[in-house]
């Protein structure tokens, strides 16, 4: 039973270990060369859990082998655009100022349920709203509508707006964030003020955000219910 | 590219450390082939007491090297082998002739690891 608990514990740390490896475009969007990985890692790790005869490095190497060659593959096919294209495919378009290309959803066998789907999902219900429909080689549907029916922006309305940085959060949960307080060109002094305007410490904020013209908001922490 | 590599660095020493533990299996399988052999040897000479000598030598070489090969080689490979080292000092004090093919046996299977662990094409395939 030790066994087993100390094998299921360092292969959890070598598969958190892998994933980090692989990076955060993993965990997104899935490659079809990631998806075997993905499936072939989580098939791998199993055995050395079930079979105790097993040794570690049996389920260990093939597991650091097969994200280290994905990554490898993965940095070869940045250089190399032909590469790119055997290993992941490229992108499709199936829908062109409105008009579906049949052939290509054939060679995609791609159902107008799976499109109407995905036009769905965008808010869309009438395909001659659309201009461009791609298919993009994670198997994800990406719409261009048309320029008519695209929602109206500041730019269309010929507004100047300012580009404007979202706010960072300063505290969180009783925690300073020092960096945000960076982001944001404030320092201590302006904190310790606002804290000081609403009566708290650092310690009783749940959320403290801010933006860089200085305008905050703060959330104090309730206390417990008895 | 510094996660590529890392990965280069990774697979390397994977390869190294693979090239080394297969050397050091066919050092170790070498190493008991011949400790039988010499058993084997002694007993056609019938010098028991050395036989049982050597015997003990191969038990405690055994021992040293089983842990080692436990972290390379599936388990039920070397309960095998465990079992066929056990039984041959009380087969040679009993004068019992099945100890020449438990003998044989215990060759045959040291000689099954290094085959098996070997990148031989019959293996990867």
């Amino acid at each position: 039973m030790a066994v087993i608990f100390i094998r299921a514990v360092i292969l959890y740390a070598v598969i958190v270990f892998a994933v980090r490896l692989m990076g955060k475009r993993q965990i997104g969007e899935l490659q079809p060369s990631e998806l075997v990985i993905t499936i072939l890692v989580s098939n791998i790790a199993t055995l050395p859990v079930e079979d105790p005869s097993m040794p570690m490095l049996m389920g260990i190497i093939p597991i650091i082998v097969l994200v280290c060659l994905d990554v490898i593959m993965s940095g070869l096919t940045l250089k190399c655009r032909r590469l790119r294209t055997i290993v992941s495919g490229s992108p499709k378009i199936i829908i062109r100022d409105g008009v579906i290309d049949q052939e290509q959803m054939r060679v995609l066998r791609f159902s107008i349920d799976d499109l109407m789907e995905s036009l769905h999902a965008c808010n869309i219900f009438d395909i001659s709203e659309v201009q461009f429909a791609i298919v993009e080689t994670t198997g994800k549907v990406s719409v261009y509508q048309k320029q008519s029916f695209q929602p109206v922006s500041a730019k269309t309305l010929g507004i100047g707006i300012k580009p404007k940085n979202p706010p960072f959060i300063v505290i969180d949960d009783g925690i300073l964030l020092v960096e945000s307080l960076k982001s944001i060109n404030r320092d201590m002094k302006w904190l310790e003020d606002i804290l000081r305007a609403n009566n708290v410490s650092v310690r009783e904020v749940f959320l403290l955000s801010a933006d860089i013209n200085g305008k905050y908001t703060l959330i104090k922490k309730e206390k417990k219910k008895k | 590219m510094k996660r590529v590599k890392l990965c280069c660095i990774i697979l390397i020493f994977i390869i190294a450390f693979s090239a080394g533990m297969l050397k050091l299996i066919d050092m170790r399988c070498d190493e008991m082939l011949a400790t039988v052999s010499e058993i084997e040897v002694l007993l056609e000479k019938k010098e028991t007491a050395r036989a049982i000598e050597k015997t003990d030598e191969l038990n405690l070489l055994w021992g040293k090297y089983y842990k080692l090969l436990s972290c390379l080689v599936k388990h039920d490979k070397l309960s095998e082998i465990n079992a066929s080292v056990a039984k041959i000092k009380p087969l040679i004090k009993s004068e019992n002739a099945e100890v020449f093919s438990e003998l044989k046996s215990l060759s045959y299977r040291f000689s099954l690891i290094k085959d098996t662990e070997f990148p031989y094409w019959h293996n990867i395939l």
